[in-house]
């Protein structure tokens, strides 16, 4: 195994994870860079935050763990110092004047709080960001050297630290954070002396057992992410490594370097057996101290056994500063460069018994009895009985199975599946089996969301030690906007639909109506489509969402199927006044009752006015003014008229010979002569069968419209033999087919044959047939003659 | 079965069978005897696909239609609701289903969404708390259904007021899918092209279809050589125009859905019964399985007297063969021959009575004017002042579709009102029909059918470049699509017809005019070109097959007019796939407020 060290009794291995990264050759990690835990999302500022003071703004740029840029932004608040990543992957921004902003890796601002007064006058000038059992935590150090320390970041209560007993105008020589169950404190060193500070004012002195040689200043610390273990490293270049509580001490250990390295933090081992059952690295034997100066890595395990990396510092980087970046995970240390993307870690136990040479381990056994079947070899045989006769093949399965998980190569975990199956032909085991199977599902997962596209680093370890469950991982997918995926992935594991595919629909959609560079049409379908089908998911919240976001027609949209009363709410919301008229108008002629029906009116008025609709605005003053008429009418005629139209009104009026009452109505809203006179007046006349009044009608005035309608008013009420009172008033050339109209021909002919008009002509032809041979004939002579 | 699916250029068929297959599929997941309960607007659209027999066949006992009421008494093992994915109905459903549990609870209960599983849906009948006593929620995925051998209809009814008036794009993705189907029965489509506003996504969606299904090949022989879409909206003329094939009259009168059309029962009623009164309208299935119908249904209304007089001629002269009969064997051939000519003569009577009933219509007054007030906007003759016919409707208070017809086109057809006639008509449309149809008119105005002028369409050099009115047509044989209107040549076919010849390169101006992005050939690959190396036995090469789909409906004489030019010898036919078919007043209904 090329890549294994032994460390003591341990075994270490350096992995390449993404080797070449898919940024760009020249990004620059030497400015402040942050790699968060389970997944390996990076950060990082562009190196012109020296000049922020001059107003000049620093790039932040967001990577996956394989270096894919997922999101650039400018900063713009005020002097940025420090970033990190929070344990639910949000972007922690630490400003010098002691403000922290929180961002979502797609720099949506998320909350913000501040370390208090002392930060913004004295500013900060150190911080660590750690992860307590709470969450995540931040201390920091401001001018004055006092420590302010916030345990979760998620409930920013800023607690003062006691003083560092003895300092006077330096800053201390080095400090920590020390994590603790219920609250953090801090170890700072002022040169030798190491003080432990809480909240409640105490500082007290620790000293470190079995100290060899006493050094004038500790200028490097650093604990255990558990907080068990501490590193102090002192100017002398001999690091003290034991227990966090001073009293053990692992060993002491010289460097003989110097100067202060660039990072020190500690690699920790993650044993397990089988899900579930854990056991945490707290031992001192499964923890080692990484300490990083520029082209050097050092490991030193707790026997002072060593192993030393070296490390390719980019060439491009101006000054020879250090450019990789190194980060604790739970099971291991991420070492980032511009080149690649490495995992430092304990090879984990069972890989270990595997691939150790010489390992005679049952999951060995079988690993090389499935190699040698393959090769069709009679060894296979040999190993098999071995491991039979002993009883130990079920533990060998295991062990593949374990073994695979740990491992990064796919093609690795293939060998390594492949030999447990092979063994598992031979041992009926259902919990085997069901082990098989989760593995084999989990690998398809892990080997997924590795894939530099998605670039999730996240280890079997991590998944098991921090208890994370599949809907954790499927959150971290929808963080990072990979629905697809995440939609595979819960489809894949029959996740049900309510805890999987329906939740990342929603985020999804929610995520979609954000986005406002995008037309909404697009969206709606887009969203409207995928949920269609998706169950659990709530339309309120993406309305919600879409309202957060401004995009109000998208919200309409989900309302039109909640409802109404959303519906208007939302319109109101939004100013959106041509609609809220139409849900006004809706109102009214929903209600019975007229003073609800006026409150309704008046609102859609008033909201047209608002949206500059003149027309809408002007009818609906008319409908107000229509609404009180026909009230009044109600009242006196006890006969229904609201909601009818004003040409109905009139007409009813008519009919029922209120003839005055109409004819205010007519002047009320200014009716054009041809609609008084055409329709409303004549026929509710010749309904009524009152030809006479008709007649005088017709007299009365010249028709603006003519006398043909007087005809069809006539012929429709069963009128015929009025028809002929009119009949010469009708214009030349309506005069034929009115006279067809009341079938009589023989008048119609002979008004064709004298207009000798050809359509009239054809017109009477056609309705000559049988009956009135002889006219047809003649007319046909005269269109005859005319075609001629 | 249905062979007459299967008479064209391609097989419509298979996508009957595919979706016969989907169904038989979905009810043999049900192992027993099944009571299918039916959303009423359903039992048509499926009864295209399986018949009650074969349904028989795969253990459907019992048949009710989904009512609020109890389900009448059965012992089925299985009840199985078939519906869309429609709120309301989830009510009746749930209603169903608790009434029938108050019984014997040992039924199994099973719901079938067409064409699509709602989620919203499913959480109401959580709400109503029956979300439990269902064994399956399934979903069939009816998305196309083979209407005739040249036709695919999605029988989506909402679909252009659901793209422009709610903005809901659904439809859109639907069309795609629809297209997707029918690339994977047909082979992958070498060109695409369309016109209006949804063309340009729809496009895109269809290939990216095509990538996500993966690993098609494609030089698959592609049986159709391009898709056209074509998007209502490009065409807003043609819908308004008043159809005057037979097929469309018939719909412009009595409404044709599902193949089916429904007529007054008196002129069916045979003499014989006379006492025994028919109230219930009479129901009338139209496809080209009637080989009468086939005749009739692109006919221009004027032709259709004579053909139907020619038919008659000829089955009095097939009758008459009985007398020439002297051998037995020339008895029994004319025997063998006697169920067929009943059926021609039962057809021609019904159609006799068809075309008497339309005749009726068209020789009304109103009619007439209303067509000759078409005739006029067509040609462009006083379209920019209040039209008196009009005017006159609306002062007689004529139905309020026939108004809104006339407008649309005339606002259409004058590249929008001046303000002022625009006010007047407003304020005089209000005035008759109410003040709630500020929101019709606001409705219209968003999808553009009534507006103010302004803008780059221009109805005239679009009239006169694609050559819209024809004159002198010869309504008997026609030579021009136009003939489908008596003169108007549907803008949306000329687009087809100058696609295939001579392209639309020639026409690149008139198209920046019309409405929407234009899809002037997106080369989905190089199809191996069928045309070149293998001529075919008779010498002549094999036609060019162009999809037309229609966005937002399609009227059945644009059908016509299809079907005209696929007749020409020039090697070009046409395929129809819709969303659905619309005339005037289905395009207008919707925007109605009521």
């Amino acid at each position: 195994r090329a890549n294994w060290n032994p460390l003591g009794q341990k075994t270490i291995r350096k992995c390449s994870l993404y080797s070449p990264m898919c940024w760009n050759a020249n990004v620059d990690l030497s400015n402040l860079t942050c790699v968060s835990k389970y997944g390996g999302l990076i950060a990082t500022v562009s190196s012109e935050t020296q000049s922020n003071r001059n107003g000049i703004r620093p790039d932040i740029t967001v990577f996956n763990a394989a270096g894919k840029e997922i999101s650039a932004f400018r900063w713009n608040s005020g002097i940025l110092i420090g970033i990190a990543w929070t344990h639910l992957d949000e972007l922690l921004c630490l400003q010098e004047d002691g403000q922290v902003l929180l961002y979502s890796m797609f720099w949506h601002f998320q909350r913000s709080f501040t370390m208090g007064m002392e930060c913004r006058e004295n500013k900060v000038m150190e911080y660590e960001v750690f992860s307590s059992q709470h969450g995540t935590g931040l201390a920091v150090m401001t001018g004055l050297y006092r420590f302010l320390i916030v345990n979760n970041i998620d409930e920013p209560k800023v607690r003062i630290l006691a003083d560092v007993p003895g300092l006077r105008s330096t800053p201390p020589s080095s400090w920590c954070v020390l994590p603790g169950p219920r609250s953090s404190q801090v170890l700072a060193a002022n040169e030798s002396d190491i003080y432990l500070l809480d909240h409640s004012g105490q500082s007290t002195q620790q000293r470190p057992t079995g100290l060899n040689v006493a050094p004038t200043a500790y200028i490097m610390m650093s604990t255990s992410m558990d907080g068990k273990h501490l590193a102090l490293y002192a100017d002398t270049g001999s690091i003290w490594i034991g227990s966090s509580d001073f009293q053990e001490k692992y060993c002491e250990f010289n460097t003989n370097e110097r100067s202060r390295p660039k990072q020190l933090l500690w690699c920790a081992d993650s044993i397990y057996t089988s899900r579930n059952q854990t056991i945490g690295p707290s031992s001192s034997q499964n923890i080692a101290l990484v300490v990083y100066w520029p082209k050097t890595i050092l490991v030193i395990g707790p026997q002072k056994d060593w192993v030393r990396y070296n490390v390719d510092e980019d060439l491009n980087n101006r000054n020879g500063k250090a450019s990789t970046v190194l980060c604790a995970d739970v099971d291991g240390v991420h070492i980032i460069n511009s080149e690649q993307h490495e995992f430092l870690q304990h090879v984990p136990n069972a890989i270990c018994n595997i691939f150790k040479v010489g390992s005679m381990a049952p999951g060995a056994l079988l690993n090389d009895a499935a190699k040698e079947f393959d090769k069709q070899s009679e060894k296979a045989d040999e190993y098999m009985r071995m491991l039979l006769d002993n009883r130990q093949l079920e533990e060998a399965v295991e062990q593949c199975i374990l073994a695979a998980l740990d491992e990064f190569q796919p093609r690795v975990q293939m060998t390594l599946m492949r030999a447990a199956s092979f063994g598992k032909a031979y041992v009926p085991n259902l919990k085997l089996t069901e082990l098989f199977v989760n593995t084999i599902q989990m690998l398809r997962v892990l080997n997924a969301i590795r894939d530099f596209n998605t670039g999730i680093t996240l280890t079997a370890a991590q998944y098991v030690l921090e208890n994370l469950t599949m809907e954790y991982l499927i959150d971290r997918l929808i963080l990072r906007r990979e629905f697809k995926l995440a939609f595979h992935i819960c489809d894949y594991l029959k996740i049900p639909e309510n805890l999987g595919s329906s939740r990342i629909l929603s985020h999804w959609a929610c995520f979609k109506v954000q986005q406002k560079d995008i037309d909404d049409g697009k969206i709606a379908q887009a969203v409207r489509h995928k949920l269609k089908s998706a169950r659990g998911v709530s339309y309120a919240n993406i309305a919600e969402k879409a309202v957060e976001c401004g995009r109000k027609d998208l919200a309409i949209k989900y309302c039109k199927e909640q409802n109404e009363r959303m519906l208007k709410d939302l319109h109101e919301q939004e100013d959106n006044f041509i609609e809220l008229a139409h849900c006004h108008i809706h109102n009214s002629f929903d209600t019975f009752r007229s003073d609800e029906r006026l409150i309704s009116l008046h609102s859609a008025q008033e909201n047209f006015s608002r949206g500059r609709d003149d027309f809408g605005a002007k009818m609906t003053e008319e409908q107000l003014y229509l609404l009180a008429e026909q009230n009044k009418l109600e009242q006196e005629l006890d006969e229904s008229f609201v909601e009818k139209s004003l040409h109905d009104t009139m007409y009813n009026l008519l009919k029922t010979n209120h003839i005055k009452r109409a004819e205010h109505l007519r002047k009320q809203f200014k009716v054009s002569d041809k609609r008084w006179g055409w329709w409303v007046r004549i026929t509710a006349l010749a309904e009524q069968g009152h030809f006479t009044e008709l007649e005088a009608f017709s007299k009365s005035k010249k028709s603006p419209i003519g006398y043909l309608p007087f005809v069809e008013v006539c012929i429709q009420n069963n009128g015929y033999t009025e028809v002929t009172k009119y009949i010469g008033k009708v214009a030349l050339d309506k005069r034929v087919p009115a006279l067809l109209k009341i079938g009589n021909v023989k008048l119609a002919a002979d008004a064709a044959l004298q207009n000798k008009n050809l359509s009239d002509l054809d017109l009477v032809f056609k309705k000559c047939g049988v009956e009135h041979r002889e006219l047809g004939e003649r007319v046909r002579a005269m269109m005859h003659q005319l075609t001629k | 079965s249905a062979p007459y699916l299967s008479t064209g250029c391609v097989n419509i068929g298979l996508i009957r069978e595919e979706s016969r297959r989907e169904l038989l599929q979905l009810l043999d997941k049900f192992h027993g005897s099944k009571a299918l309960v039916w959303d009423s607007a359903l039992t048509e659209q499926i009864s295209l696909i399986a018949e009650y027999s074969l349904l028989k066949e795969r253990g459907v006992d019992r048949m009710f239609p989904l009512r609020g009421s109890r389900l009448p008494k059965s012992s089925v093992q299985h009840v199985v609701f078939v519906t869309r994915p429609v709120l309301a109905l989830m009510d009746l459903i749930a209603h169903n289903i608790k009434k029938e549990e108050e019984g014997d609870g040992r039924k199994e209960y099973h719901i079938i969404f067409v064409p699509w599983k709602s989620f919203l849906c499913i959480q109401k009948l959580e709400d109503l708390g029956v979300f439990g006593a269902l064994t399956h929620m399934e979903e069939y995925r009816l998305d196309l259904i083979a209407l005739d051998s040249d036709i695919l209809s999605m029988e989506n009814p909402s679909c252009f007021y659901d793209v422009n008036i709610d903005e809901d794009g659904t439809s859109l993705y639907l069309v795609a899918k629809a297209i997707t189907r029918i690339q994977k029965q047909y082979g992958r489509i070498p060109m695409l092209y369309g016109k209006g506003k949804s063309c340009k996504s729809i496009c895109s969606l269809v290939q990216k279809m095509w990538i996500e299904q993966g690993d098609q090949s494609e030089d698959d022989h592609s049986q159709i050589d391009r898709l056209l879409i074509i998007d209502r909206t490009a065409d807003l003329i043609t819908p308004l125009v008043t159809q005057l094939t037979y097929e469309g009259l018939i719909d412009e009168v009595y409404g044709i859905s599902n193949t089916g059309a429904s007529f007054p029962p008196e002129k069916f009623q045979t003499s014989s019964k006379s006492d025994d009164l028919m109230t219930e309208k009479k129901k009338i299935i139209l496809t080209s399985k009637d080989d009468l119908f086939a005749q009739l249904r692109d006919c221009n209304f004027n032709a259709v007297g004579p053909t139907l007089k020619k038919e008659a001629k000829s089955i009095s002269e097939k009758y008459e063969e009985r007398h020439s009969a002297k051998t037995v064997g020339e008895m029994k051939q004319f025997v063998s021959q006697m169920p067929q000519m009943q059926q021609a003569k039962a057809s021609l009577a019904v159609h006799t009575n068809i075309a008497e009933l339309i005749k009726e219509y068209t020789d009304e007054d109103d009619f007439m004017d209303s067509l000759s007030t078409q005739q006029d906007f067509l040609n462009g003759i006083g379209t920019d002042k209040v039209n008196p016919y009009i005017e006159n409707c609306l002062f007689r208070k004529q139905p309020l579709l026939k108004v809104l017809r006339l407008l649309c086109l005339q606002c259409i057809t004058n590249n929008g009102f001046k303000p002022k006639v625009l006010e007047y008509y407003k304020h005089e449309f209000i005035q008759t029909y109410g003040y709630k149809h500020l929101i019709t008119l606001n409705k219209l105005e968003k999808c553009g059918l009534i507006r103010a002028q302004g803008g780059q369409w221009n109805y005239n050099t679009v009239q006169k470049s694609l050559r819209l009115l024809v004159e002198d047509i010869n309504e008997k044989e026609p030579q021009d699509i136009a003939y489908v209107h008596s003169g108007y040549a549907p803008l949306s076919i000329r687009l087809a017809q100058i696609l295939s010849h001579p392209g639309w390169r020639s026409i690149d101006e008139v198209l920046r005019i019309i409405p929407g992005p234009t899809v002037s050939g997106i080369q989905q690959f190089k199809p191996k070109k069928k045309w070149q190396g293998s001529v075919s036995s008779e010498g002549s090469s094999p036609s060019v097959v162009t999809l037309v789909f229609f966005v937002g409906g399609v009227t059945y004489a644009e059908v016509s007019a299809l079907r005209f030019l696929s007749g020409k010898p020039d090697g070009n036919e046409y395929l129809v796939a819709t969303t659905n078919f619309i005339n005037a007043n289905s395009l207008l209904k919707p925007m109605v407020e009521t």
